[in-house]
């Protein structure tokens, strides 16, 4: 199929009567107010526009502040314990240290970060409990002067 | 256009209906709805006709009737997408659809909208790259390379469907 460039762009007719419809659809935008639009309905249409914007913005704003106020809440309303309370003996091996929890004055005051923090160590020795009661513990020999391990006695036959 | 009164503004719809019309058919493929977008736009312009210039009333005409039927395509297409890509839907109902056939139908569809625009005002409404520089409020020196690569691509689209443009 071959087609030319006046087929491709042929001018086609309206349909009949444009003219005339135009002219009804013209009159009647004139007699409901001379075809402009009442300045005191735009007046009132961009206010309505402007009100609604306000209002999403108010509504989005204040719904940010709850987020804040609640997310913020958990840590604010909660005051940090004093750390003058020691409850457990400081441990350094990691079975003391699992049955030891963290001291209730935040990580940052715990024992085993003296020597991190620059300050003088606290430890004092390691002790372990077992079913509320101290269990006796002997220290293994490491191969790493860094490292410590300790190994619970069976004191009742466990 | 300040002062211009209806019968003059009925005149200028008469001296615009067709070319304005043409663009639009290849826009909504309904002779009805191109011709009810055709009037729409001059009625929104006749409600700020006293701030339109004279030299711009063209253009503006235009470019009103343009960004209505690229809503109502929109829409339509959306519609169509909504009801299950309803194919028969989307086929021209009124009897221009066999004066068109479907390949130049689908070719000039399927161009880029920009490119679309300046290849329907030169072509169909014979406006001048100035004046579809106005429409499309682009840079005039932009509209020529626009229609080139609008012509090579809707050949290239015909020639896909089997169709040769000659080009004389």
């Amino acid at each position: 199929m071959t087609v030319d460039r006046n087929r491709l762009f042929e001018q086609l007719d309206p349909p009949p009567g444009g003219a005339e419809r135009f002219r009804a659809r013209l009159d009647a935008a004139v007699s409901g107010g001379n075809g402009r639009r009442n300045p005191v309905d735009g007046w009132m249409h961009a206010l309505g526009a402007r009100r609604l914007g306000a209002t999403a913005a108010g509504a989005a704003a204040a719904l940010a502040l709850v987020i804040a106020v609640v997310t913020r809440l958990p840590s604010g309303s909660a005051p940090e314990e004093p750390s003058d309370a020691p409850t457990t003996t400081a441990a350094a091996a990691p079975e003391a240290a699992a049955s030891n929890p963290a001291p209730a004055g935040g990580l940052a005051e715990a024992p085993e970060l003296d020597w991190l923090l620059g300050r003088t160590s606290t430890l004092s020795g390691v002790s372990v409990t077992v079913r509320g009661e101290e269990a006796e513990i002997i220290e293994v020999p490491s191969s790493d002067p860094r490292i410590r391990v300790y190994m619970v006695a069976s004191s009742s036959g466990d | 256009m300040s002062g211009v009164d209806e019968a003059r503004w009925i005149e200028h719809y008469s001296a615009l209906e067709k070319p304005l019309y043409n663009v639009v058919y290849r826009w909504l493929w309904d002779a009805a709805e191109s011709q009810d977008v055709v009037q729409e736009a001059f009625l929104r312009c006749w409600r700020i006709r006293d701030r339109i210039r004279d030299d711009g009333f063209k253009a503006l005409v235009f470019s009103t009737a343009l960004r209505i039927a690229s809503n109502r395509r929109r829409r339509k297409r959306l519609w169509q997408m909504v009801s299950l890509g309803d194919v028969e839907a989307a086929l021209p109902t009124t009897s221009q659809a066999e004066v068109l056939p479907n390949a130049i139908r689908e070719a000039i569809d399927g161009l880029p909208e920009a490119l679309k625009r300046v290849l329907l005002l030169s072509e169909l409404a014979g406006m001048s790259y100035r004046e579809i520089a106005a429409v499309m409020r682009v840079k005039e020196g932009t509209i020529g390379s626009r229609r080139n690569r609008a012509i090579a691509l809707l050949r290239e689209r015909l020639q896909a469907q089997g169709v040769q443009w000659n080009d004389c």
